[in-house]
């Protein structure tokens, strides 16, 4: 089974157990014909719902089937792909907050002639009430290893 | 340019309104600053003891049968004239006249109604009805857009000479019909009917979103169905507000009711969901 490997960042922003606001990380790794992406956040325990929409490229092979697989049970979520940008949406039926730490939220795989380094284009995070809190990226950082075979 | 704006609501409250309090008063009082309120009809919202059905806010207006409406005079003798109003789809056999604005001679220089809740029908006086197929028991709104001078209009949204411009648009979705016909020149708008001036029997009708201008060339416009908190953007925040108001913790005070079916349940989370996933925000 494949797993991904976590950057340097993120380990060190689970080490100093940060909780003040909440960040988004991407994880990149190379896989069979193609790039995938992890998606993980350090939550401060602040959201319930969090929107992310990464660039990947237009006419790309995406395939979203885990893209929120590793969301906790409180959660649930929706993907799409559109006009070359993956959108991700996180949201708890009953309004539970993300709980705090590290959370993985899912995978995207990309393949196509044109794939590239994903980048974040728009992230937002909502509390209990619908207003937008403080949420931040790390989309730069760099693979540390290729995915388990 | 000059805008009127008639509120349903009394007193806007600014934040989310707890189910259990009971504070909140909607009431037709702003009709009758140089208007009347005519017959019986009826603020309500959810928070209220009468539960009339909202578009927008946490208010809106219940036409309890023929003859129940109001009125606004501000017009005199607009030549130029734009309103906009939201309608729920009753099931009235009708045709029910649920809007009308004119002046002493003619009361239907510009008349709305409605039958079965299926079609939506825009006319000016004599002249052949504007026909919008509709859904029964759904939102939808009304626009119209008139020029009784010899002179097109200017603007983002011009109205040609002598000319009737019609706007429905709801039931779910985004699109809006248009059409548009000619008028009698030098008609005039003295006073704007909303309600159930006739036609609607004993069938309540439901009222929102009321607004009138005298603008030459813009036009009102829908509201951003979906746009849950009224922060004038469609995301996932507005999916948490009608989660709110689904597990009755707090009213959403934008427009909630995505499917514009009257209720607000899990469809309007999926339909906002839907929305940002096709990258549709507010105009």
């Amino acid at each position: 089974m494949k797993t991904f490997a976590t950057t340097a960042a993120l380990l060190l922003s689970l080490a100093l157990g940060s909780a003040s606001a909440n960040e988004l990380f991407v994880t990149s790794a190379k896989s069979a014909g193609g790039q995938a992406f992890a998606l993980d956040i350090n939550s401060s325990g602040t959201a319930t719902a969090l929107q992310i929409r990464v660039a990947v490229g237009e006419g790309l092979k995406v395939d979203l089937s885990k893209c929120v697989s590793g969301l906790p049970g409180t959660h649930s979520g929706a993907c799409g792909y559109r006009n070359g940008k993956v959108t991700v949406l996180v949201h708890s039926e009953t309004n539970e907050m993300l709980p705090s730490g590290m959370l993985s939220i899912g995978s995207i795989a990309v393949s196509g002639a044109s794939a590239k380094e994903l980048s974040v284009v728009e992230l937002l995070a909502f509390d209990r009430n619908g207003n937008e809190v403080s949420i931040s990226s790390d989309d730069q950082a760099p693979p540390t290893r290729s995915l388990a075979k | 340019m000059a805008i009127r704006h008639i509120t349903l609501l009394s007193a806007a409250l600014g934040a989310a309104f707890m189910f259990s309090s009971s504070a909140q008063a909607c009431t037709l009082n702003a009709w009758t600053v140089n208007g009347s309120i005519v017959g019986t009809p009826a603020a309500g919202g959810p928070a209220e003891a009468l539960q009339v059905r909202r578009y927008s806010g946490l208010c809106g207006m219940r036409a309890t049968g023929t003859g129940n409406y109001v009125q606004n005079d501000d017009p005199a003798g607009d030549q130029i004239f734009r309103q906009r109003f939201y309608v729920f789809t009753a099931t009235a056999a009708g045709p029910a006249v649920v809007y009308q604005a004119g002046n002493g001679t003619n009361a239907n220089e510009i008349q709305v109604s409605m039958t079965n809740g299926t079609q939506i029908a825009v006319s000016h006086r004599g002249g052949a009805a504007m026909t919008f197929a509709t859904t029964a028991n759904r939102w939808y709104s009304v626009e119209t857009a008139l020029n009784s001078t010899a002179s097109a209009t200017t603007g983002d949204d011009p109205i040609p000479a002598n000319t009737l411009i019609a706007r429905v648009g709801g039931g779910g979705s985004d699109t809006v019909n248009s059409n548009s016909t000619g008028i009698t020149s030098g008609a005039a708008i003295d006073f704007a009917r909303l309600g159930c001036v006739s036609g609607c029997g004993a069938t309540n009708v439901d009222f929102e979103e009321y607004e009138s201008t005298r603008s030459a060339g813009t036009a009102i416009g829908r509201l951003c169905r979906g746009d849950a908190n009224g922060n004038g953007a469609i995301n996932n925040g507005d999916r948490v507000v009608v989660t709110n108001e689904i597990l009755e913790i707090s009213f959403a005070t934008g427009q909630p009711d995505c499917t514009e079916t009257g209720v607000i349940n899990p469809g309007d989370r999926v339909c906002i969901t839907n929305l940002i996933l096709a990258e549709i925000d507010c105009p």
